[in-house]
């Protein structure tokens, strides 16, 4: 019993020794984390954490409170904007910091000062971005994001303002104002109205990129007008600006790259129209292409999928591969295959970033070892809105043009699960059409970073829809937040969908989410949670219903979209998942007394859906002939 | 160290700067001491302000912002060990969920093992307890002190102080057995 005091106090000891040795805390730094916290409208790390009621008299986060201190906020930056604005009539050049994830500074005589959120900033201070960058906007309301390292300063010119960009890259959203905005480098100027545009300048030149309106460009004695989605570098021998890699460090990458589509989609129409398109006895192929080999992996922006290595982006008019294999390139190019073992026939959602990640290769056969390890990121541009054209038959001769591919497909009998409509029709009903712009409307602002000032009306919205915008920063308010879901006390999850673990049991919560989201989910648990009960045989949908994804895609005219639905289901978990994985579940943090849900047969019949084996003919693609690229 | 001069703040931010600039080390200490982690030390008073800045200050705060700040800051931290030992899994947030094991598994670190058996041990106490059990040993507060601080009966601080310890060594003993 001494001796088990003595250890007792020994580790109470040690336990407490850290903090009594810890040196003087330092409070000042701390204090302006809090105020650039504040200022940005963060919320404490540890905010979702429950604070026991009987303990303390804090209440929870009051969402209304917040909104009044925001509101208030809000009305001085208006009432801020006005006092501003009525300077921009006398051509005032000052600008005010908007957002700086951490670090803007004035420099004013070799001396550097940190810009805190709602300072002013005058004509001729130099502003330089540290580690983070930062958001400026000017008196007219036009908005400068600066991306880390970069620097600036702001002047008068005779009928506007000119931003001078010293080095670093900027982007920005001129106002529709009555002057003009000007941006410039040591070796072009841009001037704009109403115009959203990248500029880039380092010690080799410049680069400008136009994401919407018009810009023109000044260098020298010649003048060049860009247009949604084109370039100008004043360095011939710089490599082009990828939009896609770009702009990745700005807050608004998502928005900025839908307004470019959107601008390039409006521009390819009008194009289209004016009678310029290819006949249709020609081959779609891209007009123009740029193949480089990878040279070091990307990785995806934060909470984003999308964006990193064995990435592509289908856009009107163009198609960006992001460090891909061959092998990828070419099952990409390939997806219409029957039964392919891996994606099956979904076509590719238009502007969405979509990450294949690694790679698996089962359609693709044949060929020498590189096309499995080397890769390669491509830009290319061609007249076509379509994304199966763009990502299917026009990337497949642009690899086999540049790669000297030749390839054919084989076919051989295979066993599938077929996802099917059960006698009884379907039990769940979908959402009714004239709500598909809202849910898409709700799926575009949960892509992007939902700003706070929209959440009230998204949450309103969510509701209406019957699903519910899910907790997506603290993992215990988010592991709460799941279980309301399967308790049915919390709507599933707007668009994307949920799949969490219960016990025994999978839980699966999709709201306004297509069937083709079962679908898939079915493929992945054949390898994962249900390798026995489905032999890890690919899954197809024979429900009949329409498959094209409108949530994510921009429909041509005609296209039927895919009906959406919002329900929970739940089923058991195969057994051997834990001897096959070597995962336990202790080490899962699973309650394995919770009871057994029925089988993923009887839970989808629940759903008015019908899971059965039948026989198909699976097709895979053979690799005959392929070299490096030829050089762009 | 140079100090950050606040301007153009409304009544309640000045009181909150002046409420920071007073109790911080305080709260980092406590914090730090349960948590054991620079990061998470300083999260908790971020949390606590943040929280104030939006809802403004509560009469009880007002009446006693040492006693008040201090039991935030410990509940807080008993609520991140107790959210630390539930996290055994955390998932992907994107399209297709993929479990991972949490980073911060504790399962091959026998030191740290124990530590975290302590952590949790004191997690499991009433709050009002673990408080002043922080006190005692954290701060190296008196029974007059702690009584003073949270608002009870010196005889009751040693009293629960008593108990706690006995409490203590057994979710010790239960938790780490022969290692005790």
């Amino acid at each position: 019993m001494k001796r088990v005091n003595q250890n007792y106090r020994k580790q109470l000891d040690q336990f407490f020794e850290p903090s009594q040795k810890l040196s003087a805390v330092d409070v000042e730094p701390a204090l302006e984390r809090l105020l650039d916290r504040q200022a940005d409208s963060r919320e404490g790390v540890f905010e979702g954490l429950e604070v026991p009621a009987n303990s303390i008299p804090m209440k929870p986060p009051v969402l209304a409170k917040r909104w009044l201190w925001t509101a208030a906020a809000a009305a001085g930056l208006v009432l801020a904007a006005i006092w501003i604005g009525l300077g921009w009539q006398a051509r005032d050049a000052h600008a005010r910091l908007e957002t700086a994830d951490g670090s803007l500074f004035q420099i004013a005589d070799g001396k550097s000062k940190s810009i805190r959120n709602g300072d002013r900033i005058e004509a001729q201070e130099l502003v330089r971005a540290g580690s983070e960058g930062g958001a400026l906007v000017l008196a007219d309301g036009s908005r400068i994001e600066m991306r880390a390292q970069s620097e600036l300063l702001l002047e008068r010119a005779t009928d506007g303002v000119r931003i001078r960009l010293n080095k670093g890259d900027v982007i920005v959203n001129a106002a529709k104002q009555h002057g003009h905005l000007y941006v410039q480098t040591k070796d072009v100027t841009v001037s704009v109205v109403g115009t959203v545009f990248l500029v880039n300048a380092d010690d080799k030149g410049s680069r400008v990129a136009v994401i919407e309106g018009e810009v023109r460009v000044q260098q020298g004695t010649a003048e060049t007008r860009l247009r949604p989605g084109e370039q100008l570098a004043s360095n011939p021998k710089s490599e082009d600006l990828q939009f896609f890699v770009e702009t990745g460090w700005s807050r608004e990458a998502y928005a900025y790259l839908s307004k470019l589509h959107e601008s390039m989609a409006q521009s390819l129409m009008a194009h289209q129209s004016a009678g310029r398109t290819t006949s249709a006895s020609d081959k779609p192929k891209f007009e123009e292409a740029s193949i480089r080999p990878c040279e070091k992996e990307i990785q995806a922006p934060a909470r984003a999928r999308g964006g990193s290595s064995d990435s592509i982006r289908i856009s009107p008019g163009r198609v960006d591969a992001l460090c891909m294999t061959l092998l990828t390139l070419i099952r990409t190019a390939y997806r219409s295959l029957d039964n392919n073992p891996v994606l099956g026939k979904t076509s590719l959602p238009m502007n969405v970033t979509y990450g294949f990640g690694a790679e698996e290769g089962t359609p693709v056969r044949g060929g020498p070892d590189w096309v499995r390890s080397e890769k390669y990121t491509i830009a290319a541009i061609g007249d076509s809105t379509d994304a199966p054209t763009l990502h299917g038959p026009m990337l497949l001769e642009l690899l086999e043009r540049r790669f000297k591919l030749k390839s054919r497909v084989e076919t051989e009998e295979t066993s599938v699960y077929a996802l099917t409509i059960a006698n009884g029709g379907l039990k769940i009903k979908p959402l009714k059409p004239e709500r598909y712009e809202d849910a898409r409307k709700l799926f575009a602002a949960q892509v992007r970073d939902i700003d706070p000032r929209d959440l009230d009306a998204l949450v309103k919205l969510s509701g209406s829809l019957g699903c519910s915008l899910r907790a997506r920063n603290d993992p215990a308010e988010f592991n709460r937040w799941r279980e309301a879901v399967r308790r049915g006390a919390q709507l599933p999850p707007c668009g994307v969908g949920d799949i969490s673990d219960s016990g025994p049991n999978v839980v699966v919560a999709f709201g306004t989410a297509p069937l083709g989201r079962v679908t898939e989910m079915l493929r992945e648990a054949a390898h994962t949670s249900l390798y026995d009960t489905l032999n890890g045989l690919f899954v197809i949908d024979k429900t009949g219903l329409p498959d094209t994804n409108c949530l994510t895609a921009i429909p041509s005219a005609g296209t039927l979209c895919a009906p959406l639905f919002s329900f929970v289901m739940e089923y058991a978990r195969d057994e051997s998942f834990f001897t096959r994985t070597g995962l336990t579940p202790e080490r899962m943090g699973l309650d394995m007394s919770l009871p057994k849900a029925p089988s993923v047969f009887a839970a989808l019949e629940k759903l008015g859906l019908h899971l059965e084996k039948i026989k198909a003919s699976g097709e895979f693609i053979v690799i005959e002939h392929i070299e490096r690229p030829t050089p762009n | 160290m140079s100090t950050l001069v606040v301007t153009g703040v409304s009544e309640l931010e000045r009181k909150i700067v002046q409420l920071f600039r007073e109790h911080y080390p305080m709260l980092y200490r406590t914090a730090y001491s349960m948590l054991d982690n620079p990061a998470d030390a300083e999260d908790v008073p971020q949390t606590i302000f943040l929280r104030l800045l939006r809802s403004g200050l509560p009469p009880d705060l007002e009446k006693n912002p040492q006693g008040y700040l201090y039991r935030a800051a410990v509940n807080l931290s008993l609520n991140v060990i107790r959210s630390r030992k539930r996290q055994g899994i955390v998932a992907d947030v994107g399209g297709f969920e993929h479990l991972e094991i949490a980073a911060d598994s504790t399962l091959s670190k026998p030191a740290e093992d124990i530590r975290q058996c302590v952590a949790e041990a004191i997690a499991e106490l009433e709050p009002e307890t673990a408080q002043m059990l922080l006190l005692r040993y954290a701060h190296n507060c008196s029974d007059a002190d702690i009584a003073k601080l949270l608002g009870a009966s010196r005889g009751s601080v040693a009293m629960r102080l008593f108990r706690a310890r006995v409490r203590l060594k057994k979710i010790l003993r239960n938790s780490m057995g022969d290692r005790l």
